[in-house]
């Protein structure tokens, strides 16, 4: 039994995962104490965590950085965060920079279906747009759990662009939040 | 008070209503109960159908044959969607060639306002992709029902793309049909 790599990302009624480069993510309904429960669940499952490149420069002292004051809101998350293991994906780096994090050079099917081979709990992926939409491409995502936000953007970055063909999925769970946000977890068709 | 304009539309999760050649081989038509009755008390609430000329082409003249048709399954949509009076948005025709239907050549703006103003109970729109997007880009559209499909289709044709800025979105109601399908009943602020 292999372990699943999950995606989870807040995304608008039409599609988008981000406005762009200097996206700074006003469009989502950030009611943490809605979605908590959740986001906490799915983390848990999973003892491993993929990254693009592009997004761990930030993500990764981010969250090292909550690491350091206990009475942050998310400390616990980023407690989770900052031990878990965590592959960052990239052509550039040489060697990973930060703890608990290792580098994937090579291809990026044999990379994930290495590490879906492995013992342990799930795979879990956030980020960012590229990264993940070259994941969707290669149909290595068994599950996604999608925040949709009660907004249309009208334009931004997709993660499924590089779709050659549609992709039916079966639906896992659907979930409303009192904040107006809308949980799908949806996972491949067998 | 004036009557509302509602978009009901079928809708893939990457925002799709169509493929980019109008493909609709994604969307679930293997319909639950719950999903139909929800339809059924949709329709109940309109009595007039707005239509791009494109989509209008092709859809009145095949709910005519369905109405035609006592064995098909779909009889008694195919009555409704014939009976109920219908507005054709178009710059081209120049006269409807269709029953209990007029034409609309006026700006959209003005048109959509002069009915909403009218007495009777609400005002429907189905498509085509084109003018619901610029019934959107003008905001002139009260409420959406999205109808989710468990389906993601890369590329296609949106009705969201002319808007300029964002737009928030109130959520009424959302549904889970048993066919998989997820109701996002929306109304615009």
């Amino acid at each position: 039994m292999k372990r699943k790599l999950k995606l989870q990302m807040q995304i608008s009624v039409d599609g988008f995962v981000s406005t762009g480069t200097n996206d700074d993510q006003t469009w989502v309904t950030w009611a943490l104490e809605d979605i908590f429960q959740d986001v906490w669940d799915l983390s848990n499952s999973a003892d491993t965590i993929l990254i693009g490149r592009k997004l761990a420069v930030d993500y990764i002292p981010f969250w090292q950085e909550t690491f350091k004051n206990p009475n942050d809101p998310m400390f616990a998350f980023a407690n989770q965060i900052v031990n878990a293991r965590k592959i960052v994906f990239t052509k550039t780096l040489e060697k990973s920079i930060w703890e608990n994090t290792e580098i994937a050079k090579g291809d990026l099917v044999d990379e994930v279906n290495n590490l879906k081979d492995q013992n342990g709990k799930d795979i879990v992926v956030y980020g960012g747009t590229s990264f993940v939409s070259s994941l969707v491409e290669n149909n290595l995502i068994d599950e996604f759990y999608f925040y949709v936000n009660p907004v249309v953007l009208g334009k931004g970055e997709t993660i499924f662009d590089k779709l050659k063909n549609p992709i039916k999925m079966t639906q896992v769970k659907s979930k409303e939040y009192n904040s107006g946000i809308n949980l799908f977890i949806y996972k491949l068709k067998e | 008070m004036s009557r509302k304009l509602k978009l009901q539309v079928q809708i893939s999760v990457d925002g799709f209503i169509a493929g980019t050649n109008s493909e609709m081989d994604w969307i679930t038509w293997n319909w639950s109960e719950d999903i139909k009755k929800y339809v059924s008390e949709l329709t109940n609430s309109f009595d007039t159908i707005l239509l791009g000329r494109k989509l209008a082409e092709g859809f009145i003249p095949y709910w005519k044959n369905v109405a035609e048709d006592k064995n098909h399954e779909e009889h008694k949509s195919g009555i409704i969607f014939t009976n109920t009076p219908k507005i054709v948005f178009t710059k081209t025709l120049e006269k409807s060639e269709w029953e209990n239907s007029v034409l609309a050549k006026g700006d959209l703006k003005e048109e959509i306002n002069k009915l909403k103003n009218q007495e009777g109970k609400d005002i429907i729109v189905y498509g085509g992709a084109n003018f619901v997007s610029n019934l959107i880009k003008e905001n002139l559209i009260d409420e959406l029902h999205l109808f989710v499909n468990p389906a993601v289709i890369g590329k296609g044709l949106s009705i969201f793309h002319k808007l300029e800025n964002k737009k928030e979105l109130k959520l009424v109601h959302s549904q889970a049909f048993e066919c998989e399908i997820n109701l996002l009943h929306y109304s615009l602020k």
